[in-house]
């Protein structure tokens, strides 16, 4: 069968030397052979490599789910019948390890293989059950908790993570007798809960409510939502570190969407997801990649409806976008680094102090029809996503702006936007230093200058000609100067 | 079969045995006006509506044969007329009841399997309705209702809420073509009409 995959995007190493991951699956097919509605369930697998589909496990009868461990190394199968169900653990490389689980796990969840602690850790029951598993002895303790989540956009899921030593695992849970939301991080050495805490301590203060949508060593991204019945449509999102409490400022969103994160919390990737009218849950294809050190919008995408997200461990700074699974499916490497690059090559807009240097903190819009926003990536160097040949680009720095027309768009282009050190000294007709006194500049109204040490203050300005005045002893004066003819105010008190 | 008569008279006293070979003993079907009226209950009439056509008993011999899951059935004996309707993976009779095994009296006795029927289908309904008011939401009978069908066939919601950003959810258990809720609560609304 031809399948097809959509590399969006050039993968920077050689992918034949590492373990491909694989996309797992289940297919579904009725039999209506007696007369009767049969639903027959297989399980599968497709690597992104080879782009070849085959029954997985491949003994055994059917199997109605499949879950993998974040490094594909372990498996679980499922088969399930009224009221009950079988569970099996299979590892990957060594067929030979096939363990059934207890009666008392229904459904899993999510699961983490952890061979150098001898463990595996098994999250069941619609989260409600936490069990480890001593690999050597293949002996089993449970424990009951109250974790959460569960995505149908997502495989697998991300509601539980492992800590970045691998010695905790951190997962989403609502207390049931004060429904706050939470998270509790589960010690697998000591193989018992750790702490417990409330996810509005870094949520943004009075949403309905809270959850980590996707996490992976250490790191979260909480999503502070709006309830499903309520009319409000906002959600905010931060990326957060449950190892050091580092949090990321809030990023605004309105609907629902599903958000996920690579390059260990530098990118936030936020997904429109829908409901159909019987309440499939499925990405509308609309996607927004965010810089969380300063919440800019870097890139918007479309890609076709009804994705699901594959990540796996062995290419952690991927998402696999992947629709038509079952029948000729296509996967979208999404590889934010590479996206962001492959826009630079576009154009490059830079801001640079007088000396030289990436100044951050300014803002830039171009011209198309009307003023855009362009991408700021944070660090003094800005993208613009515009398919006119020249525009014109608007720089604003604190508060001035400069204008830049019919820049040329073409590939390799870059435009520099360079402030100038200003001073204002104020000084006697004598020449004397006067140290007192207030400077302020005109720029869309009033600002500060700067503090007068010894008769002198300085700042940064783009170019261009501003008025500035100086209070001395209940005295105002005020000049009108292009500081890039001249980059010296001076005022002169009697 | 052998039928064994014994007689006894109003002091208990024993006034004769007598014992005679017959042919088969094979069930045979109620009209579906008995059956409604004994069912009594048109929710779960839609489940044997949908499970069997209300038939308890073969109307015919028929051959079954299910190789997709391994089960090779001709010359069965359960594929006879009079026997109990079977069905994959282990369902007898008007409400295909496989969990627990149906009893003798269930597999021969219409009304004992329309009582259990009843029973498990009522269980299913309690579980459904608890679980809509443990996650707090809004519900309403017919989603109560769907949930309840789908359990009756899968032991699975047909909903859930996995959190209350997005509220009710199709169950991700469930694969995408298994709609027996749907199908089932749509025989019930013909019903109701």
């Amino acid at each position: 069968m031809k399948k097809n995959i959509s590399l969006l995007f050039v993968l920077l190493f050689n992918l034949s030397v590492i373990a491909q991951p694989f996309l797992y699956y289940t297919i579904t097919s009725i039999d209506t052979s007696n007369g009767e509605e049969q639903y027959l369930s297989q399980t599968m697998r497709y690597d992104i490599n080879t782009k070849q589909v085959e029954k997985y496990p491949q003994f055994g009868n059917h199997y109605d789910q499949i879950v993998t461990d974040p490094s594909q190394q372990l498996v679980s199968v499922s088969r399930y019948y009224h009221n009950n169900s079988e569970n099996y653990l299979i590892m990957v490389q060594d067929s030979s390890f096939f363990m059934e689980l207890n009666d008392n796990i229904n459904s899993v969840e999510q699961l983490f293989y952890l061979p150098t602690l001898d463990k595996i850790i098994i999250f069941s029951n619609d989260y409600k059950l936490l069990s480890v598993v001593q690999i050597s002895t293949k002996e089993v303790i449970s424990e009951l908790i109250e974790g959460s989540g569960g995505s149908s956009t997502l495989n697998p899921q991300r509601f539980a993570f492992l800590s970045k030593d691998s010695s905790k695992i951190y997962f989403y849970a609502v207390d049931t007798l004060t429904r706050k939301e939470q998270v509790w991080t589960y010690s697998i050495n000591q193989n018992q809960i750790i702490a417990k805490r409330n996810l509005s301590t870094w949520g943004k203060t009075d949403s309905d409510g809270y959850i980590i949508d996707y996490g992976k060593n250490d790191v979260g991204v909480i999503n502070s939502y709006s309830s499903y019945n309520n009319l409000n449509r906002d959600f905010y999102f931060n990326i957060h570190n449950f190892a050091t409490d580092y949090s990321s400022s809030q990023i605004y969103h309105n609907g629902l969407c599903q958000s996920y994160f690579t390059m260990e919390g530098k990118y936030l990737v936020l997904m429109n997801i829908t409901k159909d009218s019987s309440y499939l849950v499925y990405h509308t294809g609309a996607i927004e990649i965010y810089n969380t050190l300063n919440g800019q919008l870097l890139k918007s995408l479309t890609l076709p409806e009804s994705g699901i997200i594959y990540t796996s461990d062995l290419y952690p700074d991927n998402l696999y976008y992947t629709v038509n699974l079952e029948n000729d499916p296509d996967v979208y490497v999404l590889n934010i680094d590479s996206i962001l690059k492959a826009d630079q090559k576009n154009y490059n807009i830079k801001l640079l102090n007088s000396t030289g240097t990436l100044l951050t903190g300014g803002s830039l819009q171009y011209y198309e029809g009307s003023w855009k926003d362009a991408i700021n990536n944070g660090d003094g160097t800005f993208l613009v996503d515009s398919t006119l040949s020249s525009v014109s680009l608007k720089m604003t720095y604190e508060y001035g702006t400069q204008t830049l027309s019919n820049v040329s768009m073409a590939n390799g282009n870059v435009a520099v936007f360079q402030t100038v050190n200003t001073t204002i000294s104020i000084h006697d007709s004598s020449g004397n230093v006067l140290n007192r006194g207030t400077a302020e500049y005109n720029a869309d109204g009033w600002r500060e200058f700067g503090t007068m040490v010894n008769g002198e203050t300085v700042k940064e300005l783009l170019p261009g000609s501003y008025t500035f005045r100086v209070i001395y002893n209940g005295v105002q004066k005020e000049i009108t100067q292009d500081i890039s003819v001249s980059s010296i105010v001076e005022f002169i008190f009697p | 079969m052998f039928i064994q008569v014994t007689a006894y008279n109003q002091n208990g006293k024993l006034l004769g045995v007598t014992t005679q070979k017959t042919n088969k003993i094979l069930g045979s079907n109620p009209e579906f006006a008995a059956l409604r009226s004994y069912v009594d209950n048109d929710e779960y009439l839609a489940v044997i509506k949908h499970e069997s056509k209300g038939f308890q008993f073969n109307s015919e011999d028929i051959t079954k044969n299910y190789p997709a899951y391994g089960y090779e059935l001709p010359g069965w004996k359960y594929n006879k007329k009079g026997y109990p309707a079977y069905g994959v993976p282990g369902g007898y009779g008007m409400g295909q009841i496989d969990n627990p095994f149906p009893s003798e009296n269930d597999l021969w006795n219409w009304k004992n399997i329309i009582n259990t029927g009843k029973n498990i289908y009522n269980t299913k309904k309690i579980i459904a309705e608890k679980y809509s008011k443990s996650i707090n939401q809004n519900s309403d009978k017919n989603i109560d209702l769907i949930t309840t069908y789908q359990l009756y066939n899968s032991g699975k919601l047909y909903w859930k809420v996995y959190d209350n950003k997005i509220g009710w959810e199709r169950n991700h258990d469930l694969s995408i073509k298994n709609e027996y809720g749907i199908i089932v609560y749509n025989k019930y609304l013909d019903i109701i009409k």
